[in-house]
């Protein structure tokens, strides 16, 4: 009981901890924001800087705290930390955009001037995408850039092995790249993880880095109809007689026959008898075998003819399942689930 | 022995008369045949040729009802030995009462009379025979194979030795041609006695016999 409760109260701490963090590095930028409007800039500048400097502020705050902060350094007459705001800015989200209403045109015009020549590409997924092959549901990635650029999209497997190649050419401000859940070879994607990968044309030193996107590809296969069951007897019928009464005929001629043979041996104990017995133990003999050959199995027209069309039928009940099971793999799904978006180191690039 | 055996047949007949319902029929069988009677003791046929053969002909009649049957049986022929200097009439008669309990077994009981016939003297055998015959059918309805064996529950002869062991069995055939109101049957039989429980010797008869049988059987 003791060591629950202090299992509970350190969770709480940690959970209370982060939530605070979390909560402060917003707190700064709102008051660094209030600052700004403040006019009180070396104080906002210390608050948004701050702010940024916290991992825990999300991508969409530390946008805006950054354009407040270039803002700042604009009216602080920092021009060179401004260009440097903006350009991480625009490395952060090339969509980005200063609101013009809320600040001034020497704020957007130096902005519009640290874009064109800050070079980035960005690239959002869904996080969950449901594919169907060969249909009208695609996997579609949205490449964002700063200004035109040249870029590759290619998918490939998790150790490098190119799976197709998505897209290749310029993009001026953004593109929806769709993949119908096919290799290159027209097949369907198998299961496995997959890199989504986004590559400028052009690499510089200076310039931006490829983004990578793991997929998540699960296979989701429809349901499919089972196989009608095998024809049996019944339903079908014997297609010829059995083989059994003429074997059965055979072996009552043939016992029957030795036995008339062998009478004195069992009930005279082996006298001396005449042959008599051989005339009748060959007659019976000779029958079963008369019996044997009157018995042997030929087929059964009848039972041919029902037999033939129960197995037409059953062949065409499975050509239909056959069928429709083939048009149901064939609108497999696929269950693309994306992780983050990382950056390229520039070795592998 | 003789009680065991009237017993049984008392039984059966009970048994049949007290299930019969149906109306019973009637079959009848003919029979023509070839004997040999061998005896290899000095008693049995004393005076006469150890081995002697001839033609018989006979029958049986049946009354049959609710799987039960009892029959009247006769046969008779003239017996002459190998070297044709004694002749002997052979007469045999028997009683039985049968039942099926299965379609392919029929049980049987009854008593057998059987005479050996000269001028001056008879030599009469009279025994209690239980008989168990299989049928064993080859062609469905129209050949049908069987074979019977016996054992005599009790034996009396009319010798000083007396009688033994007594056994047999038939083996043969029957066929009913088609669209026909009679069958044919072919058969061989063996009724083996010992003479004296078997220290003075046996006589055996052999028979070959083809038989028109009418009447479900």
């Amino acid at each position: 009981m003791t060591r629950a409760a202090a299992v509970l109260a350190l969770s709480l701490l940690c959970g209370a901890q982060g939530l605070r963090a979390q909560s402060s590095a917003g707190d700064l930028m709102g008051q660094g924001v209030r600052k700004y409007q403040a006019l009180e800039y070396d104080a906002a500048a210390a608050l948004l800087s701050q702010s940024l400097g916290r991992d825990s502020l999300a991508d969409s705050l530390r946008a805006r705290a950054l354009t407040y902060l270039a803002a700042t350094e604009l009216f602080r007459r920092q021009r060179d930390s401004a260009i440097v705001a903006f350009r991480q800015l625009v490395l952060l989200n090339p969509l980005y955009r200063p609101d013009e209403l809320i600040f001034p045109p020497q704020v957007t015009n130096l902005f519009q001037e640290v874009r064109r020549t800050t070079r980035a590409i960005a690239v959002s997924v869904p996080p969950v995408s449901e594919v169907r092959p060969r249909a009208d549901r695609f996997f579609t990635a949205r490449v964002l850039a700063s200004s035109l650029a040249d870029v590759t999209v290619t998918l490939a497997q998790e150790d490098g092995t190119q799976v197709r190649q998505l897209y290749s050419g310029p993009v001026a401000d953004s593109l929806v790249v769709t993949w119908d859940g096919l290799t290159a070879a027209g097949a369907t994607a198998e299961n496995g993880r997959y890199v989504l990968r986004v590559t400028p044309r052009n690499l510089t030193a200076d310039g931006p880095r490829a983004r990578l996107v793991m997929l998540e590809v699960k296979q989701e296969a429809p349901d499919t109809l089972p196989w009608p069951p095998e024809l049996g007897t019944p339903p079908l019928l014997p297609d010829r007689t059995s083989s059994g009464p003429a074997f059965r005929s055979l072996a009552a001629g043939l016992v029957v026959g030795a036995a008339a043979v062998a009478l004195p041996s069992i009930m005279a104990q082996g006298k001396d008898a005449t042959g008599a017995r051989f005339a009748v133990g060959a007659a019976v003999g000779i029958s079963g075998f008369v019996g044997f050959f009157a018995h042997k199995p030929r087929p059964i027209a009848a039972n041919v003819r029902t037999n033939t069309a129960l197995r037409d039928t059953w062949k065409k009940k499975l050509d239909q399942v056959k069928g429709e099971n083939a048009n149901r793999l064939r609108s497999i799904r696929l269950v693309v689930r994306a992780g983050p978006v990382t950056i390229a180191e520039r070795a592998s690039e | 022995m003789k009680t065991i055996a009237l017993t049984g047949i008392l039984a059966l007949t009970a048994a049949a008369s007290g299930r019969s319902q149906e109306r019973p029929t009637f079959a009848f069988r003919g029979d023509a045949g070839f004997v040999w009677v061998r005896s290899d003791s000095a008693v049995v046929g004393a005076g006469g040729p150890a081995r002697m053969h001839g033609p018989v002909l006979g029958g049986e009649g049946r009354v049959l009802f609710n799987g039960f049957a009892v029959g009247v049986g006769l046969l008779s022929g003239t017996l002459q030995a190998t070297d044709q200097t004694v002749k002997r009439d052979l007469i045999e008669g028997r009683l039985v009462v049968a039942a099926r309990p299965l379609p392919w077994l029929e049980m049987s009981i009854g008593p057998f009379v059987r005479a050996y016939i000269t001028d001056t003297s008879t030599e009469r055998w009279v025994f209690w025979q239980a008989r168990a015959r299989v049928d064993a059918p080859i062609v469905a309805a129209s050949l049908t194979s069987y074979l019977e064996l016996w054992r005599a529950l009790s034996s009396e002869v009319n010798l000083v030795t007396g009688a033994g062991r007594m056994q047999g069995g038939e083996a043969g055939l029957v066929y009913r041609p088609p669209q026909r109101p009679y069958r044919l049957r072919l058969a061989y039989r063996l009724d083996d006695a010992a003479v004296g429980g078997g220290r003075r010797g046996s006589q055996t008869l052999e028979a070959i016999s083809v038989s028109v049988i009418v009447g479900g059987w």
